[in-house]
């Protein structure tokens, strides 16, 4: 049997249980730069728990997109995917009843995220100075745009305000001429730190497990876009900065994106010299400049690539990228992206049968793993959905106990609006996990 | 400084006093000309681990216009962070007594070489095998493209992110899509890996068990991204290119050209869209852009014009002026596009060590530093000349 075929067997009989199972984690997070960190922890299989104020709660599900046309169902895509796997209570924090049952949820847990602008939760006793005293094991994660200390802690932000306080649309785009200032798209100045914060709680918890100690986790958005940018350095050894150069990568000894005889776009990067030596050997003129690596010269090198693709058409240089090993790929628009053969085959585009939304298609997992399987099991929910699943089962309250909380406005339930419903025919009689009688998924 | 900030500081001073996180864990890294792979030990060396890393000339060569420091390109100077640096003979020898293997080298090379998981997996029953490359290493493509390496360019371009970036009013090609201006692709692929390795470090710590992981460079932004595949299973088209309105929220979450700086402008939600025309003092704005929203599929036009409008309101004011007014509101957030020399200069990211200052050879060189602040085992970039 071939390699591949040995790693798809691998990969495609993992069976057992998720990486983190057993680990639970308490998101009191709203927009997408809080919420993405348990979404990732989720799918390592932790148990989140996301409580949020009656009726609202994350105002994140009313943004309108694409003209109103982002829902599905009832709530928007891309909330259903950012907030997946998640248990959804509605409770009134501010009064001190539901102060006290977010309280009794953060003794249990592992992991707490929030995301409010800096010192909010402290003002009801669930800042980490506090929650520390109760639960000393407690790994706690406040995500904001500059962290929760520093000159600059108090301001607040957004992933395009992080994008801007960073560095990263100022090195983005194009200069000499063309005085425009991109933002980065689709917000990676949240999913980026928040991703990279899954690892710093991962690598918590195994501290730990050591010591028994839990601690405070300060994620900065810009600090996290930071992170990447070589601009620092090249600019303290060059004494200049690194200019903006639109589609190339001024690390590759020529790149950029092209179009195809057949009107496709193609981005193209040779990265080492043996690439870009197997490139010349196709395109001649390019033969010499190898190692002028100055911005001028690539973008003659471009000029000369740009001359010679433009004949070629997509296939023919996937072919050669292919023969001579040098990296070239479509630049897929998002209707590629979905109905891509490879994504669909691997699993990253993923038909699942959520009990609520039925059938849909989500994002796949991170990644591949052939011990613990990472999975998405459901979408969101409106909030307080699980109430009583969560009070009853895990709390462990009696129902006349949760009916009274229900009663006395400390819990309560969506308000029905676009973004915050269940799905059109949905009945509470009809419906065990909402009742509390059985969990989403169940052994 | 308030009380709180004062804890806080103290809280998460001494950094490099403390313990680290990942002590004990021993990571070997192979990634070729992969910086994705190499992200993906940087952060675990970042977190503590000890990191051994199989050199790689191509990969010393990769950096802005072949700009060097200690002989070695840019990202690669920045991404030996805490690592040893072994030859691949020894980095066999180490196997053994491994945590963890990053392979960044393609599909089947390791294989080939005799030490691919299926070799090592009965040897190394504990050993989290951890696989970063272009598609996977399994399925067609990934045999397809076998010979083909990975690029953060080429990746940006197939997780569909670059289609969505860029002018495409400009003249050619500066109307093609263009690249984030960080390695964004293998950003995301590093994190990927990293955060997968540590859940499988953790998940063996319950079963004494190493695995196999697969991550993919081309897959993994679009995956945690949800607007590539949400928009087009909602939309059933792709979206269009818009270099200034957001084109999700279709509002005035965007840059815009002030007097004298440009400014990024967090409208999300409508009291912070109303706020923000009355700023400006367009208070009508706001009902000609709900209106305008409301014919967007028939009418996308509407939104353009009312735009140019905006635009041209927004460059009667200083950039500094908008965002104190948006201050005294409460608001929308609005921020100057700080420039990476006014960032670098910022005692804030010093202080938290988000940026660092090396000496290196009488030079004073500054390098991204840690974002990991954590109060009892902190970050630490281990980078030296």
């Amino acid at each position: 049997m071939n390699y591949f075929k040995i790693i798809e067997e691998i990969i495609f009989n993992a069976r057992g249980s998720p990486p983190l199972e057993g680990i639970k984690v308490v998101e009191f997070a709203h927009y997408i730069l809080g919420p993405n960190i348990p979404r990732l922890l989720a799918q390592l299989g932790a148990e989140v728990i996301k409580v949020e104020p009656p009726p609202r709660g994350d105002r994140w599900k009313y943004a309108s997109m694409w003209g109103g046309k982002g829902f599905y169902k009832g709530m928007r895509i891309d909330y259903l995917y950012l907030n997946s796997n998640k248990y959804f209570v509605g409770i009134d924090f501010r009064k001190e009843e539901g102060r006290k049952l977010v309280v009794e949820l953060a003794k249990r847990a592992d992991v707490f995220v929030e995301n409010m602008e800096p010192g909010t939760l402290d003002k009801y006793g669930l800042g980490y100075l506090q929650l520390r005293e109760i639960n000393p094991r407690l790994i706690y994660v406040s995500a904001s745009g500059y962290g929760n200390w520093g000159p600059l802690s108090k301001l607040p932000s957004y992933d395009i305000i992080g994008q801007a306080e960073s560095g990263v649309i100022d090195i983005t785009g194009w200069e000499d001429g063309i005085n425009e200032a991109y933002r980065l798209p689709d917000y990676p100045g949240d999913w980026l730190p928040s991703t990279m914060a899954v690892s710093a709680i991962i690598a918590a918890l195994i501290y730990r497990e050591r010591t028994g100690k839990g601690q405070y986790i300060d994620l900065s958005q810009a600090a996290s876009m930071q992170r990447f940018m070589y601009h620092f350095t090249y600019m303290s050894l060059t004494g200049s900065r690194l200019k903006r150069s639109g589609f190339i990568d001024p690390s590759a000894y020529a790149s950029g994106v092209f179009k195809t005889a057949d009107g496709k776009f193609v981005a193209l990067a040779a990265m080492t010299e043996r690439q870009y030596d197997a490139l010349a050997e196709v395109v001649p003129a390019l033969k010499g400049l190898r190692d002028a690596r100055d911005p001028d010269s690539l973008w003659r090198k471009y000029e000369a690539l740009r001359s010679w693709a433009s004949a070629k058409t997509l296939g023919e240089l996937l072919e050669l990228g292919k023969r001579a090993g040098i990296p070239i790929q479509p630049v897929l628009n998002d209707k590629e992206v979905l109905e891509d053969p490879w994504r669909i085959e691997r699993g990253s585009v993923l038909r699942i049968r959520d009990r609520l939304y039925g059938e849909i298609v989500v994002p796949g997992p991170i990644a591949r793993m052939s011990g613990t399987p990472l999975s998405v099991r459901w979408v969101a929910r409106p909030v307080g959905y699980h109430n009583k699943l969560v009070l009853s089962r895990k709390l462990g309250l009696s129902a006349a106990e949760v009916e009274r909380l229900e009663r006395e406005g400390v819990i309560g339930y969506w308000d029905g609006q676009l973004g915050n419903m269940p799905p059109p025919g949905w009945r509470a009689e009809e419906d065990p996990v909402f009742r509390g009688e059985k969990d989403e998924v169940e052994p | 400084m308030s009380d709180k900030e004062e804890i806080l500081a103290k809280l998460f001073g001494d950094r490099e006093a403390k313990p680290s996180a990942l002590e004990g864990v021993k990571v070997l890294e192979i990634c070729g000309a992969n910086f994705g792979c190499r992200i993906a030990g940087s952060i675990l060396a970042e977190l503590g681990a000890e990191v051994y890393s199989v050199p790689d000339e191509d990969a010393k060569r990769i950096t802005p216009h072949g700009v060097t420091i200690e002989g070695v390109g840019i990202p690669y100077f920045v991404e030996s962070r805490g690592k040893k640096e072994v030859t691949f003979e020894e980095a066999k020898g180490l196997l053994p007594e491994l945590d963890m293997l990053l392979d960044g080298l393609g599909p089947g090379k390791l294989y080939a070489m005799g030490i691919g998981y299926p070799q090592l997996a009965d040897r190394y029953p504990r050993l989290i095998y951890v696989a970063i490359s272009q598609f996977g290493h399994f399925g067609r493509k990934a045999e397809e493209y076998v010979d083909m390496p990975d690029s953060d360019l080429t990746s940006q371009a197939y997780n569909g992110y670059m289609a969505m970036l860029g002018n495409p009013m400009l003249p050619e090609p500066y109307s093609y899509p263009i690249r984030a201006g960080i390695w964004l692709a293998w950003a995301f692929a590093g994190a990927a890996a990293a955060l997968s390795a540590l859940a499988a470090y953790w998940a063996r710590m319950r079963t004494g068990r190493g695995q196999f992981v697969d991550v993919a460079v081309n897959e993994v932004l679009s995956v945690v991204h949800p607007y590539q595949i949400g928009a087009s299973f909602v939309l059933g088209a792709p979206r269009q290119r818009s270099p200034t309105i957001d084109a999700n929220l279709l509002v005035t979450y965007t840059t815009a050209k002030a007097k004298d700086s440009f400014v990024a402008l967090a409208t999300v939600i409508w009291p912070e869209i109303e706020a923000f025309f009355d700023i400006i003092g367009r208070p009508d704005l706001a009902e000609r852009w709900r209106r305008a929203l409301e014919a967007w599929e028939k009418d996308p036009a509407q939104l353009k014009e009312l735009e140019r409008e905006v635009f041209a309101e927004v460059a009667k004011f200083r950039g500094e002026d908008l965002v104190k007014a948006s201050r005294e509101r409460g608001k929308p957030p609005i921020a100057v596009v700080k420039s990476i020399e006014w960032v670098a200069s910022q005692p804030h990211w010093r202080m938290r060590g988000a940026i660092v200052e090396l000496e290196c050879g009488g030079r004073r060189v500054l390098a991204p530093g840690t974002p990991f602040m954590m109060s009892e085992t902190p970050g630490k970039v281990r980078l030296k000349c």
